[in-house]
């Protein structure tokens, strides 16, 4: 389950893999349909920015087309005391968003409601709801998790490692979620660049700068960039579900795959995707020179050793 | 259902004895002849050799350690010994006392069709009290076509009726719809836990270490225990007595040297067997450096020596050690089984024979980075398994073979231990406690002559029991962890006993017929944690337990079988019906890898299989071979998966067809084939899809409702023999062999994947492994 264990796992099989003469291509294969369902995504964090909720409907499996948004829905976030009404962006239709005001608190529990929704075309209006809870954490959790981090780069995986100055707190079972900005722009803007982790073998442990997050390709990162690496506490459903929708959406290798199955939801009446609630701790760096002028030297002597 | 069990049960033991009661009543007037049966040239006991005096209707087969024991009436007798590939022996004996009579077989002229083989007992497979059994002889398997010339006995073994393998190019298989780990894979009796080398890809089976080959499908002896399917009983040569042999080859990918020799002639002696890949020598001419960087090999070491003190001792010891290596330059990865076999077989009197074995077994594997950062770690897991077992078999008179015996086995569970390895380590160390389980087994088991019909009758009963210091887990009715319980160390907190009957009845319609039925029982302790279709080496083995009890398995087969000219063609119709009760199926990504929580992740579900077996085997002067077909079909019901509705089981191909066939042209020449033809295997595909953070999941419906495309293939090979040259001893054989002649795109995976290209796309993609692939491989013997 511990992410940095399977790309390991992962690693070892591809090798093997690529040695047994495995070719792939295309194939066409008639595929059944099934209903048109409703998926809702997305979540409240600690941060205070314009939460975002999507709103869709799923589609044949050749559609071959972007999502449709589902628009007009009726939509609120609450926990229990204050409603966050959200209203649907002008420019992408399905997509709800809270005020900018708007950020979670550890230990509390959100409950989104969506109202009049229907499918496109349909007038079959229902209603949604889903709960999710931030960890509750320590007062100062800002302070406690995440020190620093760098970023080195990898020979080994051809990348830049972000490494991270971090303790774990032994009291409580932890599960977290890594995600990752350069210049303030999202790389983990697809479910399977998100990394994910629990605690299992770390659990009480401090590190002066472990892997955390991994960056692909010598050329992403220069000199002046500034990495933020977002280290997120989040439930252990919430895991459970990254973990499902990431082994979902990889390909089956029938040596290690388990039978294929759909990842979990946690809305109810009929929908499916999820919502979630976690916590964001943050810490930025600025690539140096030398980094740089390290991962040059590196890639030169491979190259002068050839 | 329960009642019919029961029933049988009591009509077990109620038959067991009352033929005990009957033995010293018949043995009156008889005398017993038993001895060794051997190979001349190597003095290698033979196995299922048979015996039979020319006079009478009577005969009987040398067992796993070649010894036979024979009851006859006071008189003369031409006492005839036969054995496949062998020139018959034949003996005038009197018999007015007991007689010792060990015997030597000379292996066939190898000048084919100057000596005219008699084959009069060649009807063995029809007059045999056992059915669902398959024998193949190592010289037939060298024949079959294998992949990249590595000759593997697990390949032959799936191409006979009733197998089916896991995935292309699979060790693992399945025996009339059990799951890859209902098979108990023994090599000189020990357990190998996982018989597979590099993926699978190849067995960890040496050919030239092994000598006799026994797949038993469902009819299993009494003897025998412990997994719901199959036992695959493989028996390694004890190494030749009469003079030192070398055997060996050079192949594309692996090279083998076996030797053998007296160490006191015909009294003691060795055989020594290595293989070892050498694929990763060839990396660096790849260009690629990933794979520059990489190690990737396997190797086995076999080891044998026996002793025979006299008459009636013999001892043997022998050894397995094999072992696979991976590594690229961040991580290394091996794993590999170790067996340790003693054995002692005695001959009380004239016919009560014993074997007892003292055994170990061990499998375990390893992942480690060979980095030194704070994430750069090691993980280990481990099983070992130590027995005792004293196997009797007491020939009481004409009519009745009594086999009887005892086993206990402690079995050690060390899941997985992980510990950092650098300084600066962030992984700290974690470990699944090791676990202990012991398991027995009691059987006693007759075979019963009534003039026509041979009756079986026996029951095993097997005992399991976890024992402490153990720390287990106490579930709700929703699988969730409520409690633990901690018990001391020797504390014995969970015991199952399960009584196994089997029964067979054999019916001698004539000579070259016979109609058999038979009715199994077994029950499974310990069980793989594996949900992927081929099976990978890091499944771990655990033991039933509080929170998972044993699987259960009912077979019951009928067979007609019937042999044709003059026993050249043996043909056989087999059909069965099986059913599988709390069996071990997974939940939804569940969690089989460094979970201590596992047992939670664990469903117990119910399944059925039947099908129906047609085998026809042809053995001529320049032909020879066989054709196998399968129709089967196995379900599986599982609470919480599939939506609680049956599926098919991952293993259900209903067609199955082998043909296989080797040609002599001339003494020096064979040409070998296989066809290969089965049902594409069942999979899920996806009926719709969504999309979250960018990438498309799809939305699946039932569990393996449609199929890949049909799977066939065909190899061959050509075997040249060196020129036969009596006064050199060297002698040579080129093995040129093709797998997947007609380059048939057979797909090992369907995929459903998101167009790197334009992510709004998804399109079905098919992964194969294995096109044309010609490979040579000199074999050599002096």
């Amino acid at each position: 389950m511990n992410s940095i264990i399977m790309k390991l796992k992962y690693l070892a099989i591809t090798a093997t893999l690529a040695m047994a003469v495995s070719c792939t291509e295309k194939i066409d294969i008639n595929l059944d349909n099934t209903d048109v369902k409703v998926i809702i995504y997305g979540s409240i964090t600690t941060d205070t920015v314009a939460h975002r909720i999507s709103i869709t409907q799923s589609a044949d499996y050749y559609s071959n087309t972007p999502p449709k948004g589902i628009s007009g829905a009726t939509v609120t976030i609450t926990d229990g005391e204050n409603v966050y009404p959200l209203t649907e962006s002008i420019t992408e239709p399905g997509i709800y968003l809270t005020q900018p005001n708007v950020y979670g608190l550890p230990g509390k529990t959100y409950t989104i409601h969506a109202q009049n929704v229907a499918i496109n075309g349909s007038s079959d209006f229902k209603e949604y709801t889903a709960e999710s809870s931030i960890p509750a954490l320590p007062e100062n959790y800002q302070n406690i998790y995440l020190d620093s981090i760098n970023v080195v780069y990898n020979d080994n995986w051809d990348g830049w490692i972000v490494n991270g100055w971090a303790n774990e707190p032994a009291d409580q079972r932890n599960f977290y979620m890594f995600r990752v900005y350069i210049n303030d722009v999202s790389y983990s803007d697809s479910l399977n660049n998100l990394m994910i982790s629990d605690d299992k073998l770390i659990n009480g442990s401090s590190t002066n700068g472990a892997a955390l997050y991994f960056i692909q390709e010598p050329d992403t990162l220069k000199a002046g960039y500034k990495v933020t690496l977002e280290l997120c506490v989040i439930n252990e459903d919430h895991f459970r579900f990254l973990y499902e929708a990431q082994t979902s959406s990889q390909p089956q290798i029938p040596v290690f795959s388990a039978p294929p199955a759909n990842a979990r939801t946690n809305l109810n009446n009929g929908a499916i995707g999820y919502f979630s609630a976690f916590a964001i701790i943050k810490s930025s760096y600025i690539v140096k020179e030398q980094d740089v002028l390290l991962k040059d030297k590196i890639l030169g002597n491979k190259r002068g050793s050839k | 259902m329960q009642k019919v069990n029961y029933y049988l049960k009591k009509t077990t033991l109620i038959l067991l004895l009352f033929s005990l009661t009957t033995f010293r009543a018949n043995s009156q007037g008889k005398f017993s002849i038993n001895g060794y049966v051997k190979d001349a040239s190597t003095g290698e006991v033979l196995i299922g050799a048979t015996i039979y005096p020319k006079e009478l209707q009577i005969g009987a087969a040398t067992n796993s350690y070649g010894y036979y024991t024979l009851n006859l009436p006071k008189g003369n007798y031409t006492l005839t010994i036969s054995y496949i590939g062998y020139s018959n022996f034949e003996k005038n004996i009197v018999v007015d006392k007991d007689l010792h009579i060990d015997a030597e077989l000379n292996p066939e002229s190898t000048q084919i069709g100057e000596v005219v083989i008699s084959r009069e007992k060649a009807n063995a497979n029809v007059t045999r009290p056992e059915m669902s059994v398959v024998k193949l002889e190592m010289k037939k398997i060298r024949q079959i076509p294998a992949l990249m010339g590595e000759v593997d006995v697990i390949k032959a073994i799936q191409l006979l009726p009733g197998v089916i393998n896991a995935a292309e190019g699979s060790s693992g298989f399945s025996v009339r719809g059990g799951a890859t780990d209902h098979n108990l894979i023994l090599l000189d009796e020990a357990t190998v836990y996982n018989a597979s080398h590099l993926m699978g890809f190849f067995s960890v089976f040496n050919n030239d270490a092994i000598k006799d080959v026994k797949l038993y499908k469902g009819d299993m002896p009494a003897s025998m225990g412990g997994r719901l399917a199959s036992v695959l009983d493989i028996r390694m040569k004890e190494g030749n007595s009469k003079q030192f042999s070398a055997t060996g080859g050079i192949g594309n990918l692996s090279s083998r040297l076996t030797l053998e020799a007296p160490i006191v002639k015909d009294k003691c002696s060795f055989m020594l067997s290595g293989r070892r890949t050498y694929i990763d020598v060839f990396f660096p001419l790849f260009n690629n450096e990933d794979l520059e960087s990489s190690t990737m090999y396997f190797y086995d070491l076999n080891a044998k020596v026996n002793y025979t003190l006299n008459n009636n001792n013999r001892i043997f010891i022998s050894g397995y050690f094999g072992r696979d290596k991976f590594g690229s330059g961040a991580m290394g990865f091996g794993f590999g089984n170790k067996t340790f076999t003693t054995r002692w077989n005695h001959i009380f009197g004239h016919n009560l024979f014993m074997n007892a074995t003292l055994l170990r077994s061990n499998y375990n594997y390893f992942l480690e980075s060979n980095t030194n950062d704070a994430n750069a770690f090691k993980w280990d897991s481990e099983m070992k398994e130590t027995s005792l077992k004293v196997d009797f078999n007491l020939k009481a008179n004409t009519n009745h073979n009594l086999k009887f015996g005892v086993s206990t086995s402690l079995l050690t569970f060390s899941p997985g231990v992980v510990n950092g390895t650098s300084s600066d380590a962030f992984i700290r160390h974690w470990e699944i406690p090791e676990n202990y389980s012991l398991e027995h087994g009691v059987y006693a088991m007759n075979e019963h002559t009534i003039s026509k019909f041979i009756l079986k009758y026996g029951v095993r009963l097997s005992v399991f029991q976890n024992i402490g210091k153990a720390k287990t887990i106490i579930l709700d009715e929703n699988y969730k962890v409520v409690d633990t319980k901690s018990y001391k160390s020797g504390e014995i907190y969970k015991t199952y006993i399960n009584p196994e009957p089997r029964l067979g009845l054999t019916y001698l319609i004539n000579d070259i017929s016979s109609i058999k039925a038979s009715y199994s029982r077994s029950a499974q302790y310990i069980q793989q944690a594996s949900n992927s279709q081929a099976g990978s080496p890091l499944d771990i083995w655990f033991a039933a337990s509080p929170n998972i009890k044993p699987q259960l398995a009912d077979q019951w087969a009928v067979g007609y079988f019937r042999n044709f000219f003059n026993n050249t063609l043996e043909t056989s119709v087999e059909t069965y019906y099986k059913k599988m009760d709390r069996l071990i199926d997974f939940k939804d990504f569940a969690s089989l890898l460094l979970n201590d929580e596992m047992e939670a992740d664990i469903r117990a579900g119910k399944g059925h299989s039947y099908g129906l077996e047609l085998y026809g085997r042809f053995t001529r002067n320049k032909i020879d071979g066989w054709i196998s077909y399968t129709y089967s079909r196995t379900y599986r019901q599982t609470p919480g998966v599939n939506f609680g509705s049956t599926y098919n089981a991952a293993y259900d191909k209903p067609h199955n067809l082998s043909i296989v066939f080797s040609y002599n042209f001339s003494n020096r020449v064979s040409l070998s084939a296989n066809w290969l033809y089965s049902t594409g295997q069942a999979y899920t595909q996806p009926v719709g899809r969504y999309e979250i953070d960018g990438v498309i999941l799809p939305i699946y419906s039932e569990r393996n409702a449609k199929r890949y495309p049909d799977y066939h293939r065909l190899d061959v090979s050509v075997i040249i023999k060196s020129k036969h040259n009596i006064s050199r001893k060297w002698q040579g054989e080129w093995n040129i062999s093709v797998y997947n002649l007609y380059n048939r795109k057979n797909a090992w995976a369907i995929n459903f994947v998101q167009d790197p290209e334009n992510s709004n796309k998804t399109y079905a993609e098919k992964t194969y492994l294995f096109p044309m692939i010609p490979s040579v491989t000199y074999n050599f013997k002096f």
